[in-house]
């Protein structure tokens, strides 16, 4: 049994999940089974942005090895691909050999094309805008400003941003949007248009998994992720509320 | 009609949710259908005037759902809990807090903000329980097979 490779191919698979935004109990609980599958005993401890992992050799040697996280993506497709490949390996481990190759397969697997992405953020603002009582204008003002939201976080995103201030813009950029409409007698509620907007930016992943990680006892890593998600909330308002005060006081509108 | 079309509007939006998260194509009905069901919850209990128990009778209802959901679909259940809870996170609530805010309305800034706080910490309460549930019976469950 290569130890090494079983601790570098455990790693990343713990990694991948990690970064396609599986709860901290489920990387610590598949990593230990399949360690478990290779007959060695692992110790794992995960947050948010670090793996720390360890086995020991049947001869008493120990492995180690520490994973930094940075990624915070979100790709259901994968986290339900890894946890079917985790179930295979727990019921007959395969060589590692063929588990570095699934894991691969699977970080290549292709995901929704950008245009789906955007289309769906319209889909999103344009379904809330109408179930918070906004008319079918303000549902269909909330669509250009969804898309340009996506493309403006996306954008930022990539140039590695950090996450409050992408939020502030990408809220604050909506609110313009939609106060504009409504000041151009294209739309007529603001708030209908904006909160429509603000549901593709609120923290609802955060926050499920944060209670999750804190049913699974996970604490340190819950408290990370409430922080977070309380930081989105804040960061989407105080956006909004800085492109509502600035149209106030330039053009007396909002 | 004011019933279905909220309904509508849920399954909608947690669709477009499934996208933007890349979902596998297959679970995207059926957290499309609990996201439905839990926006469909959150009304049917709007007699009781009171919306933080609508919210918490529709958080326990979508999170069995999911539950269901992900043990026929072996998938894991945050697939289906996280688009689902979407509509009910309470994006109006943090728009009104801000919006008294910058009017300088500190009394009306102060209830609305903790009126959200306490609608998210009820679907948290809500996912917490049904979860917590489930664990206990699988492990109660497993305990069973391996002394048998």
């Amino acid at each position: 049994m290569d130890y090494e490779e079983l601790l570098n191919t455990v790693t990343s698979l713990g990694a991948s999940l990690l970064e396609n935004g599986a709860e901290i109990y489920r990387v610590e609980e598949s990593m230990i089974r399949v360690y478990t599958a290779y007959g060695t005993y692992g110790e794992v401890f995960v947050i948010p942005s670090c793996i720390f992992s360890s086995i020991s050799s049947a001869e008493g040697k120990t492995f180690s090895k520490t994973k930094r996280v940075v990624s915070h993506g979100v790709n259901f497709d994968r986290i339900a691909e890894l946890n079917d490949l985790c179930r295979r390996i727990c019921q007959t481990p395969p060589p590692l050999g063929e588990v570095c190759a699934e894991l691969d397969r699977i970080s290549g697997r292709p995901s929704f094309a950008f245009l789906w992405k955007v289309l769906a953020c319209a889909l999103v603002a344009f379904a809330f805008t109408l179930l918070f009582g906004g008319n079918l204008a303000d549902a269909l003002c909330s669509i250009p400003a969804a898309i340009l939201v996506k493309l403006l976080t996306s954008k930022m995103e990539k140039l590695h941003t950090n996450s409050f201030f992408t939020y502030i813009a990408g809220s604050a950029l909506g609110a313009l949007i939609a106060l504009a409409a409504v000041a151009a007698g294209v739309g007529f509620h603001q708030d209908k248009i904006i909160i429509g907007v603000f549901m593709n930016l609120v923290p609802g992943m955060a926050m499920t998994n944060a209670i999750r990680d804190i049913i699974a006892g996970d604490l340190v890593s819950g408290i990370f992720k409430i922080v977070e998600a309380i930081m989105i909330g804040v960061a989407i308002a105080i956006g909004a509320g800085l492109a509502i005060s600035a149209s106030r006081l330039i053009w007396g509108v909002g | 009609m004011d019933f279905w079309l909220p309904c509508l509007y849920a399954l909608a939006s947690s669709v477009g949710f499934c996208i933007v998260n890349n979902s596998p194509r297959r679970t995207i009905a059926p957290a499309a259908l609990c996201g439905a069901i839990g926006w469909g919850v959150y009304l049917a209990f709007a007699f009781t005037g009171n919306d933080i128990y609508q919210y918490f009778t529709a958080a326990v209802a979508l999170s069995i759902a999911s539950e269901i959901f992900a043990r026929v679909q072996k998938c894991p259940v945050t697939l289906y809990l996280i688009p689902a809870l979407l509509p009910l996170v309470p994006g109006g609530g943090i728009y009104y807090s801000m919006e008294h805010c910058i009017n300088g309305n500190t009394d009306a800034f102060l209830q609305t903000g903790l009126h959200t706080l306490a609608i998210a910490g009820t679907l948290a309460l809500g996912i917490l329980l049904v979860s917590s549930i489930v664990r206990l019976w699988t492990s109660i469950h497993s305990a069973k097979g391996e002394s048998a």
